[in-house]
């Protein structure tokens, strides 16, 4: 009953996996074809490939800000929602909503939002007095990045949200009453009982926020397609102008290798931390 | 209560502006499809149009290829959400039910295919779709966006299928059914809640989905919504209302499929599970 399962992962993504390395370690053809196996060329190319430095370093700076103002971001709307308040299940809904929207539609309506003339965000500005002139945001490469980082920080806060707001709804009740019997204060209240309580689901959440920033490539083609210059360019969307741009698959497949690696890493984490909670129950 | 003007500062200062900022982009998709198109470059702009028309909504069927990108989204999502289930039903099953060698691997397999981002392996994808000439076919869009959902849709269904407890199996081949017929009358339709979650995030997943689509499929009359519509604005002169009325159009489909759902969503990723 498994076969047709497995057969699947096997033909569409292990296979692929295991060609992508033979591959990277091959000489190919501009059209990604193996011309003959056993060359460290392809990472060769890439080690030297001037831009890349950069690129990788933006990766870095995407997947660690937008993790960390996710975790913040979701932490606190979690603990808002979780108290009893007038309205509570209709702001759970609408803060969903960034989730719910197939990425690809969001992405183009803040490239709208973020026009360079008549863009919603730079009337706002105007408006409250807090720039003088439109600015054309996604053509700053500082600015651009930023409206990238901050798509995707708009895109995942919810996620955040409700699974933080999860693992809160399953700290037993009575340890806070313990906490009120000595006279805590919230903030106390925050880092003595709850945080502790909350160490796995931070930590497996986290996890899976650098793994998603792996999956950005959506939200960077349709909004600013790396530009300007590569500024906004990242390792995954870099892989495809490599390949279907620039025509080589080779440094493509290297670019792949590396990026696999660096997930596998990841994910072996995460498996750990969740069997060492596994273990806890 | 001691910590309520926290609760309410924290409502205030954070919740308010986080609820605007999820709407923000809905609501200028909805403002900008109801404006004509001499409004949409108007400075100031306004959020609530002057004179608010349903043109837009009308014209995007001929102006764009509209009705075969939504023929075409409907299709590889029915399609891939038909496979992963086919696929999914009975390795749920299969791993809610059987103890094997293999099987806490394959669980462990499940849980980390979930994030595995597609792009990784597209270029060895290319090849082989190449290889197959399976380019510009809708039925590869099919299939990838099936074995990229597949490993969230037997996860979730081991769950659903673990939560039938085995004796009303037992009971219902007592009464002479065979193993197949007591799973198909008993367990499949206890199950059938998850089921549908299931299928709605395989549909979701794939209408969705944008790499693939931007990868494998050439023709104008095969694209999908995700990849028409960002085609239509690669363009010189971006019509922005009709642009924002398709995207209202497809992102209605997925909200509400989404908000039927939603209580699910933690459950695969989190949930170190019944293992």
């Amino acid at each position: 009953m498994l076969a047709p399962s497995v057969l699947t992962f096997l033909a569409f993504i292990i296979f692929p996996i295991v060609n992508t390395f033979v591959a990277a370690f091959s000489t190919v053809d501009n059209l990604g074809r193996i011309e003959s196996i056993g060359s460290l060329r392809n990472f060769q190319t890439l080690a030297a490939d001037p831009r890349l430095p950069g690129i990788v370093k933006q990766t870095a700076i995407y997947a660690g800000g937008s993790v960390f103002a996710e975790a913040v971001l979701g932490m606190v709307l979690a603990l808002i929602l979780n108290s009893d308040f007038r309205g509570r299940e209709w702001a759970k809904a609408l803060i969903l909503i960034p989730w719910a929207m197939p990425f690809a539609v969001a992405a183009m309506t803040w490239r709208w939002i973020f026009h360079g003339q008549v863009g919603a965000l730079n009337y706002v500005l105007i408006s409250l007095g807090i720039i003088q002139g439109p600015i054309v945001w996604l053509g700053d490469p500082t600015l651009a990045f930023t409206a990238a980082l901050f798509v995707e920080i708009w895109t995942s806060v919810p996620f955040m949200t409700i699974t933080f707001l999860a693992g809160l709804q399953s700290i037993p009740a009575a340890i806070y009453d313990a906490a009120k019997i000595d006279g805590a204060g919230p903030f106390r209240e925050f880092l003595d009982m709850t945080l502790p309580q909350m160490r796995t689901v931070v930590m497996i959440v986290t996890l899976l926020s650098i793994l998603w920033a792996f999956n950005a490539f959506g939200i960077i083609w349709v909004l600013t397609r790396g530009d300007p210059i590569y500024r906004t360019d990242l390792v995954v969307t870099y892989l495809y102008k490599l390949a279907f741009e620039q025509s080589d698959f080779g440094a493509g497949f290297a670019l792949a290798v590396c990026i696999f690696v660096v997930l596998m890493i990841f994910s072996l984490i995460y498996v750990k931390v969740l069997s060492v909670e596994e273990e806890q129950r | 209560m001691r910590t309520s003007w926290l609760k309410y500062l924290g409502i205030i200062v954070v919740l308010l502006p986080m609820v605007v900022m999820s709407l923000f982009p809905l609501i200028v998709m909805i403002s900008t499809s109801l404006k004509s198109p001499a409004e949409v470059y108007q400075w100031p702009p306004v959020f609530i149009p002057r004179e608010p028309t349903l043109q837009n909504y009308s014209d995007i069927w001929t102006v764009a290829n509209l009705a075969a990108y939504f023929r075409n989204s409907l299709f590889v999502a029915l399609g891939a959400t038909a496979l992963v289930m086919l696929l999914a039903v009975p390795a749920g099953y299969a791993l809610a039910r059987f103890r094997f060698r293999g099987r806490g691997f394959y669980m462990l397999f499940l849980l980390v295919m979930q994030m595995f981002p597609g792009i990784v392996i597209i270029l060895a994808l290319y090849r082989v779709v190449a290889a197959f000439q399976m380019t510009d076919n809708l039925v590869t869009l099919i299939i990838l966006n099936a074995a990229f959902g597949l490993s969230f849709a037997v996860w979730l269904l081991t769950g659903y299928f673990s939560s039938v407890p085995a004796e009303v199996e037992e009971a219902a081949m007592v009464d002479g059914n065979s193993r197949l017929g007591a799973m198909l009358r008993m367990t499949v339709p206890l199950s059938a809640p998850g089921l549908v979650a299931v299928g709605i995030f395989s549909f979701i997943g794939a209408w969705n989905e944008f790499l693939f689509a931007l990868t494998f499929i050439r023709s104008q009359d095969k694209l999908v919504l995700t990849v028409g519509l960002w085609k239509y604005i690669a363009r010189f002169q971006v019509e922005w209302n009709y642009l924002e009325a398709s995207s209202f159009l497809v992102t209605v489909v997925v909200v509400v499929l989404f908000m039927l759902v939603q209580k699910n969503l933690t459950r695969g990723l989190i949930a170190g599970a019944e293992r």
